[in-house]
């Protein structure tokens, strides 16, 4: 009787022990056609197993307990992004708007703010841009939907108390009554002459106060225990306001104040929209305790810089009047340009079916975005020059 | 929010007991679990949802026989976790997306011979499409079988008698040959 393949299968994998074994020896001692066979399925079996072997990847696990800390806190407990809730479904802004708020709210979640730690109650108001390049995998972590983005959301939704709910967005007819209605002088590019879609959105406060003991577990989790946070951080109440902004929409935009139309990613139909954003800087409120600097650092340092590049990092930059804008490595490209007669960034993301771009800037206090789909952002440059 | 946790938690275990009992079992299977998926659709992040996830539908709906939900806990683990994975894998939207960040992530690492980077890649790619569109406990059974699980423990992971195993994974060899093959050919002709 001969071996069949399931049987010749187990004996070469060790799984066939004692008389079977013996007796499965016994019989291919003495038949040809069965060794054939069996060197047949120890070439396959060796073959998968090198086809499988390239699936292997350098491991960066996640230990056990961390898992189980995330599985609780992601799954056990409540999910109420803090995004979510300032900017509820109903306020979302246009796309454009709303990655600008995201990278301006990302940036003040790694407190830029040295001047804190001076006065009284030292208010901080950005006056120009930068960026900071960071570690992508860090940034991953941090993505939309990553369960430590939710539990950084969750944390932050347990403290911060909403002082003022944002506005809907409403239509306007005229740069005029977008002036009025937003309370600052708003501009619009000379180069078009087409008519743009305006909109009047936002306007939001709220008050944040930190629980330092909750931060630092995070920060453990993320893998960052080395970090430690500051005990002068704990109980610190910062409060927040984002004054009301306007989008300008040209060409064929999504209608920005239809909540279903922003929805998902831009198709191709938008490709030759371009919307012009206009945002009061934001300000934000700490108490004099809060050493910002430090805090800086501890930022830079979680986003990948070394203790010594974050600290050498954060000498370059005015803490107290720049927005810095985190952009993570191979996701995102960025040029320092001169626009609008002071120096901003071309951030690009070249996304192979729909590749975006920003042009970012800050004049006088308000801080300009110009957006659109494409990799040829000479019209959206020229409409950045032509504001009046 | 109260009401939002109450749906939640259709088991929600009171006792503390029970809670012991699933933190222990997800300590042990955690990590078998994670890397079997990550063998499985090589990116960490979504091998990691998709091991939350199969931990979550322990929470929520333990097993129903009672073998699974103590001798065989890993089996049952194992055999969710394959499935939830090879369900992403088949996904091909986002299949080809992960790919392409594997891909650049691959060839960005490995700065010593980008030929060599990209012929991994690949190579990864076709034995992931392969192992898509297997018949799905064939594909569970290499998978598990490469993540070094003894046949009695395959046998548990796939509900089958443990004697089966062998036929079963030479079978499953031998598909996977021939559809490699097949690509190769189709490779080769293009």
């Amino acid at each position: 009787m001969h071996l069949n393949d399931g049987q010749l299968r187990a004996y070469l994998d060790q799984e066939i022990a004692g008389a079977e074994r013996v007796a499965a020896e016994n019989h291919l001692a003495a038949c040809a056609e069965c060794r054939a066979r069996r060197d047949e399925i120890a070439a396959r079996a060796e073959s998968i197993a090198a086809h499988l072997a390239v699936l292997e990847s350098p491991t960066i696990s996640v230990s056990p307990p961390a898992a189980l800390a995330r599985f609780k806190n992601r799954r056990l407990g409540k999910e109420t992004p803090l995004m979510k809730k300032i900017f509820s479904p109903r306020y979302r802004p246009a796309w454009v708007a709303l990655a600008l708020v995201a990278l301006l709210a990302v940036s003040m979640t790694l407190p830029p703010v040295r001047a804190w730690a001076e006065g009284v109650l030292a208010q901080f108001r950005v006056s120009k841009v930068t960026v900071v390049s960071v570690d992508p995998t860090r940034f991953q972590e941090l993505g939309v939907g990553s369960s430590l983005a939710k539990q950084i959301s969750q944390m932050l939704s347990d403290s911060v108390t909403m002082t003022k709910k944002p506005d809907a967005p409403r239509t306007v007819a005229s740069a005029q009554e977008a002036s009025q209605a937003a309370g600052f002088q708003v501009r619009l590019p000379a180069s078009r002459s087409d008519t743009p879609q305006l909109t009047v959105q936002g306007g939001a406060a709220f008050e944040m106060t930190v629980n330092r003991a909750r931060a630092q577990s995070l920060l453990n989790e993320a893998g960052a225990s080395n970090l430690v946070l500051p005990a002068s951080i704990d109980g610190a109440v910062i409060k927040v306001n984002i004054p009301i902004g306007v989008a300008a929409g040209y060409g064929d935009c999504p209608k920005l104040t239809d909540e279903s139309s922003l929805n998902g990613s831009p198709g191709r139909t938008m490709m030759n929209c371009i919307i012009v954003t206009e945002i009061p800087s934001p300000s934000v409120d700490a108490p004099p305790t809060l050493d910002v600097q430090q805090l800086a650092e501890l930022g830079l340092q979680f986003t990948g810089m070394t203790k010594e590049q974050a600290h050498a990092y954060a000498q370059t930059v005015d803490w107290t009047s720049t927005l810095v804008v985190p952009i993570p490595r191979n996701a995102a490209q960025y040029k320092p340009v001169n626009v609008d007669g002071v120096s901003g960034y071309l951030i690009q993301r070249p996304l192979d079916d729909a590749p975006q771009y920003v042009i970012i800037w800050v004049k006088n206090g308000i801080i300009y975005a110009v957006g659109g789909l494409g990799s040829d952002t000479s019209a959206a440059l020229a409409m950045a020059n032509s504001l009046k | 929010m109260t009401t939002n946790k109450a749906r939640a938690l259709p088991n929600a275990r009171q006792d503390d007991s029970a809670t012991a009992q699933f933190d222990a079992a997800f300590l042990e299977h955690w990590q078998p679990v994670y890397r079997a998926l990550l063998r499985l659709v090589g990116d960490h992040a979504e091998a990691e949802d998709l091991a939350l996830e199969t931990f979550w539908r322990l929470y929520q709906r333990p097993p129903s026989k009672q073998r699974d939900r103590e001798a065989n806990l890993g089996g049952w683990l194992y055999r969710v976790a394959t499935n939830l994975g090879l369900n992403a894998l088949r996904a091909h939207k986002r299949r080809q997306q992960r790919e392409m960040q594997a891909g650049k992530w691959a060839i960005e690492t490995s700065v010593h011979d980008p030929a060599q980077a990209a012929a991994d890649e690949d190579e990864r790619r076709c034995v992931r499409e392969i192992l898509a569109q297997m018949d799905a406990r064939q594909a569970q059974l290499l998978i598990l079988r490469h993540s070094g699980l003894a046949y009695a423990d395959l046998a548990a992971a796939l509900d089958v008698a443990p004697g089966s195993i062998g036929t079963l994974l030479a079978r499953a060899e031998r598909e996977f040959e021939k559809r490699y093959r097949q690509k190769e050919g189709n490779d080769a002709s293009e």
